[in-house]
């Protein structure tokens, strides 16, 4: 239990860090899923897996825009969350007993027990954002004293006071990430010790199809992002054409 | 006028210019702050900086990225002021005009064009090259966006109001139309690039593959892909997009396990 909370709290105050580029500072994306995950899986031991995860909810997410006062999924503690669960659930419950499984079905997803635990944390975990985006929200409502606290400041003459209140606005989101990817990776790896375990076999056995339906869904969410005129076609003739190409080289 | 390094702090200070993002006031004291070293540069006394800082300390918002050809017009326009060449009232009005279209250009060119372009070929990359991936996307998509960011700076520094017509002149909307179908193009390759990644990896259990089949599964993934598309247009979230296509595969398991028993 000792290492699952150590482990929970390197994700978080990674999180908190990767987060700070969502909107707080820099911008220069590595707050994105394609990244954000392979940076907790190296830190949890699993640079790979963090890269499969990163490449799903990359496209899953490819379409949320942060336009005006709106605030989209939270796509950066999603990822961590996710991953995070996935790697400390999968430590800690071991491999999962695939001998209970048909044969027929095993064909497919044979000795990838991690699928389970993927397709599993990222069904509790998507839930999540509704908490994230409130922490988020939190974050943007108790800056406002820091407006006002300048403008006091300027009054005074306190040039500098507009400088290190910017950054503290920096320490309030990176408090709030910290703080909210903590409980809830926490939380997702207890209800995946707790309930994983628990489920009939049938919903066990489904729980790969989750990493499948996310990945048809963030095939969709990339399309309908760059959805206009002629995309149709242009998606249609480059899918067709480059499965051709490639057929006929490798034939 | 102010000095290189100054303009270099205020380039550093950008990078900080929604630190303190809040609803009411958004990204106003990011923007004080990213133009604080220009004002006191230019207004060396104390008092006359701080009633320049306030001007600045009203509601701000555009795109980040775009904020920085504004900071550079601003900037000289401050100069201006300082000079009696010009109203600080001008200041506000410039700032207030260019809220609107600055944060739709930004948000149409940077997030709905070059992210998804950069995201896409990241993706591709990774399912070809591995860890490149992620840095075939970063290098991308800052290429752009630091380019905006300190030659938007220069530009405005240069040019002050006129900025404004040269950002005109690049025709960002239109590039970004050619950016979303350079976008599909690729994504469409992504597709191709996975459906052989996971024939190769043996996730659909067959072995050696037909021609037919690969055709089969292009066809249902693409199909799947686009008609999918249609229901998140319609409205419909990503999160519930998943368990839409998640619950369909426990009913197949059931009928398929009883199936087995019956047989």
């Amino acid at each position: 239990m000792k290492g699952v909370v150590y482990q929970c709290l390197l994700a978080s105050a990674a999180g908190g860090l990767l987060s700070l580029d969502r909107t707080a500072a820099l911008q220069i994306m590595v707050s994105r899923p394609l990244v954000a995950s392979p940076v907790i899986g190296y830190i949890l031991g699993d640079i790979m897996l963090g890269l499969l995860i990163g490449g799903v909810l990359e496209l899953l997410f490819i379409g949320e825009l942060p336009i005006g006062g709106y605030i989209p999924p939270h796509e950066t503690m999603l990822t961590v969350v996710i991953t995070a669960v996935s790697l400390i659930g999968q430590k800690a419950l071991g491999r999962i007993d695939i001998a209970v499984f048909p044969n027929w079905y095993l064909v497919g997803f044979g000795s990838a027990d991690i699928f389970f635990i993927l397709g599993f944390a990222i069904l509790i975990v998507i839930p999540m954002d509704i908490i994230c985006r409130k922490a988020d929200a939190a974050a943007r409502v108790f800056n406002v004293r820091l407006f006002n606290t300048v403008l006091v400041g300027l009054d005074k003459g306190l040039i500098k006071a507009v400088g290190t209140n910017n950054l503290k606005g920096l320490g309030v989101f990176f408090a709030l990430n910290l703080l909210t990817i903590f409980v809830l990776t926490l939380s997702g790896v207890l209800l995946m010790y707790i309930l994983l375990p628990l489920l009939p076999r049938i919903v066990v056995m489904s729980l790969p199809f989750a990493v499948g339906a996310a990945c048809v869904t963030g095939l969709s969410s990339a399309y309908s992002a760059l959805y206009g005129s002629r995309s149709l076609t242009v998606f249609l003739v480059t899918t067709f054409f480059t499965v051709t190409l490639l057929a006929a080289v490798i034939r | 006028m102010i000095g290189r390094f100054t303009i270099f702090k205020v380039f550093l200070n950008s990078f900080f210019i929604q630190s303190a993002w809040s609803f009411e006031k958004m990204q106003g004291l990011g923007f004080a702050s990213a133009i604080a070293p220009a004002i006191k540069d230019i207004y060396k006394d104390r008092d006359q900086a701080s009633a320049a800082l306030k001007r600045h300390m009203v509601f701000y918002n555009a795109h980040p990225y775009m904020a920085s050809p504004i900071l550079g017009a601003v900037i000289r326009m401050e100069e201006e002021v300082k000079d009696g060449k010009l109203d600080a009232g001008n200041i506000t009005s410039f700032k207030e005009s260019l809220i609107g279209p600055y944060g739709a250009i930004g948000d149409t060119f940077f997030w709905g064009s070059v992210r998804p372009i950069a995201s896409v070929l990241g993706v591709l990359s990774a399912l070809i090259w591995g860890l490149w991936g992620p840095l075939v996307f970063l290098v991308v998509y800052n290429l752009f966006h630091i380019w905006m960011r300190w030659f938007g700076l220069h530009k405005g520094y240069k040019l002050g109001e006129d900025v404004v017509e040269y950002i005109k002149t690049l025709g960002l909307p239109e590039q970004a139309l050619r950016i979303r179908i350079i976008a599909t193009g690729l994504l469409g390759i992504m597709v191709a690039a996975l459906i052989f990644k996971l024939f190769k990896t043996g996730m659909f259990g067959i072995q050696p593959v037909q021609i037919y089949q690969l055709f089969l599964i292009t066809g249902f993934i693409t199909t799947a892909t686009i008609l999918l598309a249609i229901l998140l247009r319609k409205g419909i979230s990503v999160s519930l997009a998943i368990y839409l296509l998640f619950l369909p595969a426990i009913v197949f398991l059931v009928v398929m396990d009883m199936l087995q028993r019956v047989g």
